[in-house]
C-alpha cells in the first residue's frame, strides 16, 4: 500500500463553531544570557470539529511547542484557548482532568511514549483512570481501545519492548483513544517509523477518524503525508503562522513564498526538469523577535517594508472570493509561486 | 532475569554479606559466650575453648565480634534505608518540580554536604546524647543528600519523556506520576547508591567507635575493639587484626554489592545509565560502556548523562 491509496475522509459540513480556537498564543522562554526565546509568537489558528489540520513548517519552528499549549501542558506566556465554546486556560483542578480526556496525542517515537515498566494494559488503562474510570469498566474499554486500532492478541498483558515499532505505535494509538476523545494532537506519529509501516498508521488514523468522528492535528515536516491526510494545512515559520487554507489550494497554489519554497524541496518524479527554490541562510534565532516578517531575511522577495511592518494573516488581495479561508501573512502574496510558473528564477532558485 | 554467572561481582558481595549476616545471628549463640563478661584469661591464643582468643581482659573474642557485626550491619542498613527514603524523596520532588523548589532544596543537601561527616556526627550525638538512635539518625542526614543528588539527574531526563508527557496530558496526578513512572524508572541509581551509602554508614560508625563517640562500652564494636587494643598491638596483634578484617569485608562487601547492582540492571528495560565514580567505571568498564550506550540510543537526542560529571556522583565523605 502506498500512500496515494489512503482516501482522506471526506470533509465535514463547516461547523458553526471550531472544536478549539487558539487565539494569539505566545509562548516564551527564559534564554541564557537573560535573552527571551519566542516559540511562540501569536498564533491564532481554529480546528474545526471532525477535520485533519495539518501543521507543516521546519525543525524548531514552535510545532510541538504548539501542540503542548494546545493540550494545556504549559500556560502560554499570552494568549486564549476556547475548547468547545470553554475557555481552557481558566480550567482548575476537577474541570481540568475531566477537559484532558477529551484532548490526547500521539507521540512520534512509540519507544518513548510507552513507559517500559508499564504492561500494555496499564498503559492504555492509564487516562482512564485518570479520568476518573472504575477500574472493571477501564479495563474494558482499554482492550476494546486495542482490538480497534489492531493490537496483537495478548498484547494486554506484555511489555512494550516485546513488540517492534509499528505495533507500539498501534498501542500508543489505543492509548490516546481510549477516553474516547475529540481531539487528537498527532505529533509526526509515522516519522520514527519504516516506510512500510507508516502507509498502515495512517490508514489506521483515518479509519479511526472516520468511526470515532475524531479531530487531528497533524504535525509533521513530510508534505506528502500532510497532503494526503490533512482538510486543512497550516505553515508555521518561526513561531508564526504564515499560511493557513484549504489542504489543496494551500499546496497547489501557495501564497507565501515560504510555502512555495517548501513544496519546491519535495521531490517529484513525473514533474522533471523543475526550479527548486534554495533558500539563503539559516532561520534567525528565535531569541530575537523579527520587527517585520519574520521570513524577510531569506526571502528573495523582502522589500523595505518586509523588514519592518509585519504582516497581518489576512485573505489575500489577490484572490480573496475563491480562496475561501485562505489566509496568508505576506505582504506581497503569491508572487513567489508567480515568478516560479513564469520560469522566472528567484535570485536564489536552482534547477534540478 | 539476573545472570549470576556473568556478574561476580554480585555473587560476592551477597556471599560475603550473607556470611556475615549468619556470623552475626548465630555467632554469639554458638559462642555461648556473653560478650561482656571476663570467660578466660586475658590474651589467650586461638583455642577449642576461645575460637578466636579472648582479649585484654579475657573476653571471647569470636562472640564480641559477632556482636560488633550485628551494630555495624544493623547501624548501616537502618540508616541506609533511611537516608534512602529521605534522600530519594529530596530528589524526585526537586528533579520533578524544578524551578525555585529544585534550587532550594539542592542548595539545602549542599550545607548539608558541606559539614564534616565526622562532625556532624559528634554535633547530632552531643544534642540527643550517646546510643544507638544519635549514631542512625546522624548517619541518615548524612546519607541522604548522596540519594538526592544522584537521583535528580535521572528524573530530569524522565520527566521529560514521552510516557511521562502522556500522562500529564491524561491528566495523571503528579505525585502518582512521580512514584509511577519516574521512580521505577530510576531504581537503579537509587539501589547502587544504597550499597554504597551503607559502606560508608559502616566506616563512619567504626571511626565514630574508635573515637569513642559511636557504640558506648561495654558493648563490642569494630571501631572501638581496634581503638582499645592499639595500646596491646605488640603483645597481641589478632586483637586488631581481627576488627580490622571486619570493617574491609563490611565496606568491600557492600562496594562489591553496588558494582553487582549496577551491572545486573542494565538499562535494558529503561534504566538509566548510573551515575559512576570514576575509580568504579574503572573496574566496571564493560557494563558501564555497555549501560552508557543504551541508554544513548533509547533517550533518542535527548543529551543523557552517561557520563555524569564528577559532582554529581556520590562523592566520598569520611
Amino acid at each position: 500500500m502506498t500512500l496515494t491509496d489512503l482516501d482522506l475522509t471526506p470533509r465535514p459540513e463547516q461547523a458553526a463553531e471550531p472544536l478549539m480556537t487558539l487565539n494569539g498564543i505566545r509562548q516564551e522562554f527564559p534564554a541564557s544570557g537573560g535573552r527571551t526565546v519566542h516559540a511562540l509568537d501569536g498564533v491564532t489558528l481554529e480546528v474545526q470539529r471532525g477535520e485533519t489540520l495539518g501543521i507543516v513548517g521546519e525543525s524548531g519552528c514552535g510545532k510541538s511547542t504548539l501542540a503542548r499549549a494546545a493540550l494545556l501542558l504549559r500556560k502560554p506566556t499570552a494568549g486564549e484557548i476556547r475548547f468547545d465554546g470553554a475557555d481552557a486556560l481558566a480550567m482548575r483542578g476537577g474541570r481540568l482532568r475531566a477537559h484532558r480526556q477529551r484532548a490526547q496525542m500521539v507521540f512520534q517515537d512509540p519507544n518513548d511514549s510507552l513507559d517500559p515498566r508499564y504492561k500494555v494494559l496499564r498503559s492504555v488503562m492509564e487516562p482512564l483512570l485518570a479520568a476518573g474510570v472504575p477500574r472493571r469498566e477501564a479495563k474494558e474499554r482499554a482492550l476494546a481501545a486495542l482490538e480497534a486500532v489492531g493490537a496483537p492478541d495478548g498484547a494486554a498483558g506484555r511489555f512494550p519492548h516485546e513488540f517492534s515499532g509499528g505495533q507500539r505505535q498501534r498501542i500508543a494509538i489505543a492509548r490516546a483513544i481510549a477516553t474516547e476523545p475529540e481531539l487528537v494532537v498527532l505529533d509526526e506519529p509515522t516519522s520514527a517509523l519504516d516506510v512500510s509501516i507508516q502507509a498502515q498508521i495512517l490508514n489506521l488514523l483515518l479509519e479511526l477518524q472516520e468511526s470515532k468522528q475524531l479531530t487531528y492535528m497533524f504535525i509533521s515536516h513530510n508534505l506528502a503525508v500532510i497532503r494526503h491526510l490533512s482538510h486543512r494545512v497550516a505553515v508555521m515559520y518561526l513561531g508564526r503562522i504564515v499560511e493557513v487554507g484549504p489542504a489543496a489550494q494551500v499546496l497547489a497554489d501557495p501564497l507565501h513564498p515560504y510555502t512555495a519554497a517548501l513544496l519546491s524541496a519535495v521531490p517529484d518524479p513525473d514533474a522533471g526538469r523543475r526550479e527548486r527554490i534554495i533558500l539563503q541562510g539559516d532561520p534567525p534565532s528565535p531569541t530575537q523577535r523579527a520587527t517585520g516578517c519574520a521570513f524577510a531575511s531569506r526571502c528573495w522577495l523582502a522589500t523595505e517594508k518586509c523588514r519592518t511592518e509585519a504582516p497581518p494573516l489576512v485573505h489575500s488581495d489577490v484572490a480573496a472570493d475563491s480562496h475561501g479561508g485562505h489566509l496568508v501573512a505576506c505582504h506581497r502574496p503569491g508572487e513567489g509561486q508567480e515568478a516560479l510558473r513564469l520560469g522566472l528564477r528567484p535570485a536564489s532558485s536552482t534547477t534540478v | 532475569m539476573i545472570k549470576l554467572k556473568k556478574n561476580g561481582a554480585l555473587v560476592a558481595g551477597i556471599a560475603i554479606l550473607a556470611g556475615l549476616t549468619v556470623f552475626a545471628v548465630l555467632g554469639p549463640l554458638v559462642g555461648g559466650y556473653d560478650p561482656n563478661l571476663t570467660t578466660g584469661g586475658p590474651f589467650e591464643g586461638p583455642s577449642g575453648t576461645h575460637w578466636l582468643g579472648t582479649d585484654n581482659i579475657g573476653r571471647d573474642n569470636f562472640v564480641r565480634l559477632a556482636i560488633a557485626t550485628r551494630y555495624a550491619l544493623v547501624i548501616s542498613l537502618v540508616s541506609s534505608v533511611i537516608s534512602m527514603i529521605i534522600g530519594t524523596s529530596i530528589g524526585l520532588v526537586a528533579g520533578y518540580a524544578g524551578g525555585r523548589l529544585d534550587n532550594l532544596l539542592m542548595r539545602g543537601t549542599e550545607i548539608i554536604m558541606a559539614i564534616p561527616a565526622i562532625l556532624f556526627a559528634l554535633v547530632i550525638r552531643v544534642i540527643i546524647g550517646p546510643g544507638f538512635l544519635p549514631l542512625i539518625i546522624a548517619m541518615a542526614i548524612i546519607g541522604a543528600p548522596g540519594f538526592a543528588r544522584i537521583m535528580r539527574s535521572p528524573i530530569l531526563v524522565l520527566r521529560d519523556r514521552d510516557f511521562v508527557v502522556a500522562a500529564e496530558i491524561a491528566g495523571v496526578r503528579k505525585p502518582w506520576i512521580a512514584l509511577s513512572h519516574l521512580l521505577p524508572n530510576a531504581t537503579t541509581p537509587m539501589l547502587v547508591n544504597f550499597a554504597s551509602t551503607a559502606s560508608l554508614a559502616v566506616l563512619i560508625e567504626s571511626s565514630l567507635s574508635f573515637l569513642g563517640q559511636g557504640v558506648q562500652a561495654p558493648d563490642p564494636s569494630a571501631g572501638r575493639m581496634i581503638s582499645e587494643s592499639m595500646r596491646y598491638m605488640q603483645l597481641d596483634p589478632l586483637l586488631i587484626v581481627l576488627p580490622a578484617v571486619l570493617i574491609t569485608l563490611l565496606t568491600v562487601a557492600w562496594n562489591l554489592l553496588a558494582d553487582g547492582v549496577q551491572m545486573a540492571l542494565s538499562p535494558k528495560a529503561g534504566n538509566l545509565a548510573v551515575p559512576t565514580r570514576g575509580r568504579r567505571r574503572k573496574k566496571t568498564s564493560g557494563a558501564a560502556g555497555r549501560a552508557a550506550t543504551g541508554t544513548t540510543v533509547e533517550a533518542g537526542e535527548r543529551p543523557v548523562p552517561a557520563d555524569t560529571p564528577q559532582d554529581e556522583a556520590a562523592p566520598a565523605r569520611v
